[in-house]
């Protein structure tokens, strides 16, 4: 069942055009890669996706909703959660303290609300108190961090980071997840490990759509790949397929078959 | 009546000259450093300040003149002392919440060090023309206002020679665009950092004394011009120079019409409204860029 | 369990403290500073939850502070309002002012947030100097009644004219306002607004509107000016358009940054602390026959930001830490 679709989506930054006519499925049972040079167009996409940005044209449709032009924080609260290619954690918050923060419901109240029910005791305060330590530990142990909840996020290194900021986008209970890069900068190990916690979150039932560079993980992971090339949608498949798709192996290496990333 | 209102349009094309010179300082300063000096008004005072008392000591038209200079490399000098010890230690180290805070305790001590020290009643600069008046066509003005702003628009152009055609000045708009690359292509980005700072702090002392000129000199004439340049540079785009001038002369050109036709007393505030409109309709200014 | 308990004990023995403090020391100026302290501490505190909590630099505050005294002042004068009734009004009609700044201040930051209130901070006070038929303009307006009397007995009842049962209300105002300000920033309300200050997109994408908490924070702050300056106009019984001066925010600011941005004490430290240090510095000025307060406040403001960034009270928490700290840890 398709849960995320691009129709005919564009986007043009002053004089360049950083996504052209892409159009996309995402089933909600499978994990979809998007891949391509850098410059590509996959950010671009996730953004216009996530609501960051807005598309000059084509819309985008989630369960047949049309988000397309919604706010961030709107998408997010409808179901979609996102990482970033650079991460944005909270530097000075702890570890349970960011993930805490994505668990205050914010679906039902607004924020003048969320300001009453702080003053008060209510069942909708879900983050603080014994409850929220309790789900954001559970979050934080999904991705192997709960022995450093109490370590402030600026002080762990790089590839928990990348982690912390998948549990805390966990914690909004999304339905589709979109990951930038979630690989970028670690060694092979750390990839290893990232390439396992992605699994474990398909295995709870969360649609994927996940950029990389890195070959070896995406072509692991991947059901369907979709490639992108300054801007366009140039081939749609599984990974066997696009490993040896002519026009994608041009647009990587400029022409020579096969070499391994 | 047309010429009534062709006369209001010049006098604020002059008064605007003297904003421009003093928001094309801080447009710089911004620009290069990202610094928004809140003091940068007290600067046009203390420039005015040192011109009065350069003008006790040389008389008449030359003394006028040469107070500007002194006024300008006066400022220019605590210009660089301010950005040196103030200043620089921040840049790398907080946020722009601090160096605002820092700029803001120093407008208050610099205006309140004044107050002390030269008192609170305002003072003028002696007319070397004494008050004479010249007429041109439909429109006449005092003859030191006319200099005045001649005075500006020569400013204005040595600057833009400076910058376009000297190696300095090209490094200053080099470092402004990109100073990751400027620092790699040889530039001595702490250089360029004081350069910077002392020549949008002469520019302000220079304003100083022209607005001091024109108006009134007094330990709190500071505040109103900081305001005003950064309604201007808001208008004319944070880091533009053209945007400086442009929007110095649609201020002062807005401000005395605004002042004759609409209301006195809140000809003040029409600065702030146009901020406000601004940053409400096209938020990066006439020639700012646009933030991706 | 037992440094809790001292925490409780000595928190109750310092509110005993404040309340017994004017008995002991009968002085009448004495407790006009403590007064004043008060509605200081509660200018700053609230100036605090959107700078310090909400990264948001707000230099209108003043005009909110003048919007509370004169909206109080000119509804008891005109409407025979009662002043206890004025005093949460005043607050209301500063927040409404609150959101209609806040709203275009949600696409700004840093210099342009910046110049934008104190645009606004300039129009309120020019406002307030020109409409003479209802401010009196620079006249200010005189004669406001104070908080009304609370009648006990036939012949018992309770005034607020004197400085001593002032301070007690403005006191009572105070502790409950810090409670609600540290439930605030403790709960759901201040860990997304810290988050926000962290990074604000990585907020967004977890569900932040962070326009709307923005504009939350801006009605709290500004309904807490706003009651401040219903208080001070019922207290003073004199407003002009003075209370709108940029001076004031000026003030506040140095408080918020020489006590401690960010925390919840450093805003009481730096009213506290501020406000004793300029009465005292009055007396100086009166025999060295110069001004010099305003110089101490700015230079102070600067050596703050430049060697003691997190104020009086991170200045102690750092020396706490370095004298606490376990063996073996590191600095």
């Amino acid at each position: 069942m398709t849960i995320l679709q691009g129709v005919n989506i564009s986007k043009t930054f002053g004089g360049l055009c950083a996504v052209d006519n892409v159009s996309f499925e995402l089933k909600a049972d499978e994990i979809l890669g998007l891949i391509g040079p850098n410059g590509a167009g996959k950010t671009t996409l996730i953004n216009l996706i996530s609501g960051f940005h807005s598309p000059d044209n084509g819309k985008i449709l989630f369960r047949e909703q049309d988000l397309t032009g919604l706010k961030p924080s709107t998408v997010n609260k409808k179901g979609i959660s996102r990482t970033f290619q650079i991460i944005r954690i909270f530097p000075k918050l702890t570890a349970l303290d960011n993930v805490k923060s994505a668990l205050v419901d914010r679906k039902t109240r607004n924020a003048l609300r969320v300001a009453f029910d702080s003053l008060k005791k209510s069942e909708k305060n879900l983050a603080t108190g014994q409850k929220g330590d309790l789900k954001a530990g559970e979050l934080l142990d999904f991705v192997g961090l709960y022995d450093y909840r109490y370590e402030l996020a600026e002080n762990l290194p790089y590839a928990y980071c990348k982690r912390l900021e998948i549990s805390r986008s966990l914690a909004t209970q999304p339905e589709v997840l979109l990951l930038d890069e979630p690989s970028s900068g670690l060694n092979p190990k750390e990839q290893n490990d990232q390439i396992s916690i992605i699994r474990k979150i398909h295995e709870q039932g969360i649609a994927i759509l996940i950029i990389e560079h890195v070959m070896k993980v995406i072509m692991d992971i991947s059901h369907r790949i979709m490639v992108l090339h300054y801007g366009k949608k140039i081939a749609d498949g599984i990974p066997k397929e696009i490993y040896s798709n002519e026009k994608v192996v041009e647009a990587y290496l400029g022409g020579e078959a096969g070499a391994e990333h | 009546m047309e010429s009534l209102f062709l006369q209001q349009v010049l006098n604020g094309l002059i008064v605007g000259s003297v904003y421009s010179l003093i928001a094309i300082g801080l447009t710089m300063i911004f620009g290069v450093m990202k610094i928004a000096n809140f003091a940068h008004g007290d600067f046009s005072m203390l420039g005015a300040y040192f011109a009065l008392y350069a003008t006790a000591l040389m008389t008449g038209l030359l003394g006028w003149v040469g107070s500007m200079v002194v006024a300008a490399i006066g400022v220019g000098i605590i210009g660089y002392f301010v950005e040196r010890y103030l200043f620089r230690p921040l840049l790398s180290r907080w946020t722009d919440i601090d160096i605002i805070m820092l700029s803001i305790g120093l407008f208050i001590v610099l205006e309140n060090l004044a107050q002390l020290i030269f008192g609170a009643t305002p003072k003028m600069i002696t007319d070397p023309f004494h008050s004479e008046s010249v007429n041109l066509f439909f429109f006449s003005t005092s003859v030191i206002r006319l200099l005045s702003f001649l005075f500006a628009i020569i400013s204005i152009a040595l600057l833009q020679v400076f910058l376009t055609r000297t190696k300095m000045g090209v490094a200053i708009r080099a470092t402004s665009q990109n100073s990751n690359a400027s620092l790699l292509m040889g530039v001595n980005i702490n250089f360029i950092y004081s350069l910077t700072f002392m020549v949008g702090s002469a520019l302000a002392g220079l304003g100083g004394v022209l607005y001091g000129t024109i108006f009134a000199i007094f330990p709190t004439m500071g505040a109103m011009p900081t305001l005003k340049a950064f309604a201007i540079t808001i208008l004319g785009g944070m880091g533009s120079i053209r945007g400086a001038i442009f929007g110095g002369f649609i201020l002062g050109v807005a401000e005395t019409l605004g002042g004759n036709y609409v209301s006195m007393e809140y000809k003040n505030s029409i600065g702030f409204v146009i901020v406000i409109l601004v940053l409400l309709i096209i938020p990066q200014g006439l020639f700012g860029k646009k933030e991706t | 369990m037992n440094s809790r308990l001292v925490k409780y004990a000595s928190i109750a023995v310092g509110i005993v403290a404040l309340f017994v403090l004017p008995i002991i020391v009968r002085d009448r100026y004495f407790q006009h500073i403590l007064v004043l302290s008060c509605i200081f501490v509660l200018l700053t505190s609230s100036w605090n939850l959107l700078a310090g909590y909400a990264g948001l630099l707000n230099l209108g505050h003043a005009a909110f502070y003048g919007i509370g005294a004169y909206s109080s002042a000119l509804l008891a004068m005109n409407f025979n309002i009662s002043p206890w009734l004025g005093l949460p009004i005043g607050g209301m009609v500063a927040a409404i002012f609150g959101i209609l700044l806040g709203i275009p201040s949600l696409r700004l930051s840093g210099p342009y947030l910046v110049i934008t209130t104190i645009g606004f901070s300039e129009i309120m006070r020019m406002v307030t100097m020109n409409w003479v038929s209802l401010t009196r303009g620079s006249l200010g307006l005189y004669g406001i009644p104070p908080l009304t009397p609370i009648k006990l007995s036939k012949n018992l009842s309770i005034e607020f004219i004197s400085e001593q049962n002032a301070y007690y209300v403005i006191l009572i105002i105070v502790i409950l306002t810090l409670c609600l300000m540290r439930k605030l920033v403790r709960s759901e309300f201040g860990i997304t607004l810290k988050s926000m200050r962290e990074d604000e997109m990585g907020s967004e994408s977890i569900g932040i509107n962070t326009a709307q908490y923005k504009l939350a924070v801006f009605m709290i702050s500004t309904f807490f000016a706003g009651l401040a300056g219903s208080f001070y106009a019922h207290y003073i019984r004199l407003v002009s358009p003075e209370l709108l001066t940029l001076g004031e925010t000026f003030a506040v600011l140095t408080m918020a940054m020489v006590g401690g941005l960010g925390t919840m004490s450093g805003p009481v430290v730096g009213a506290v602390l501020l406000t004793f240090l300029s009465e005292g510095l009055r007396f100086l000025a009166e025999i060295i026959n110069i001004d010099i307060r305003l110089i101490i406040y700015g230079t102070m403001l600067m050596l703050t930001i430049l060697f003691m960034r997190n104020g009086v009270v991170g200045l102690f928490a750092g020396l706490a830490r370095y004298f606490y700290r376990k063996p073996g840890e590191k600095k």
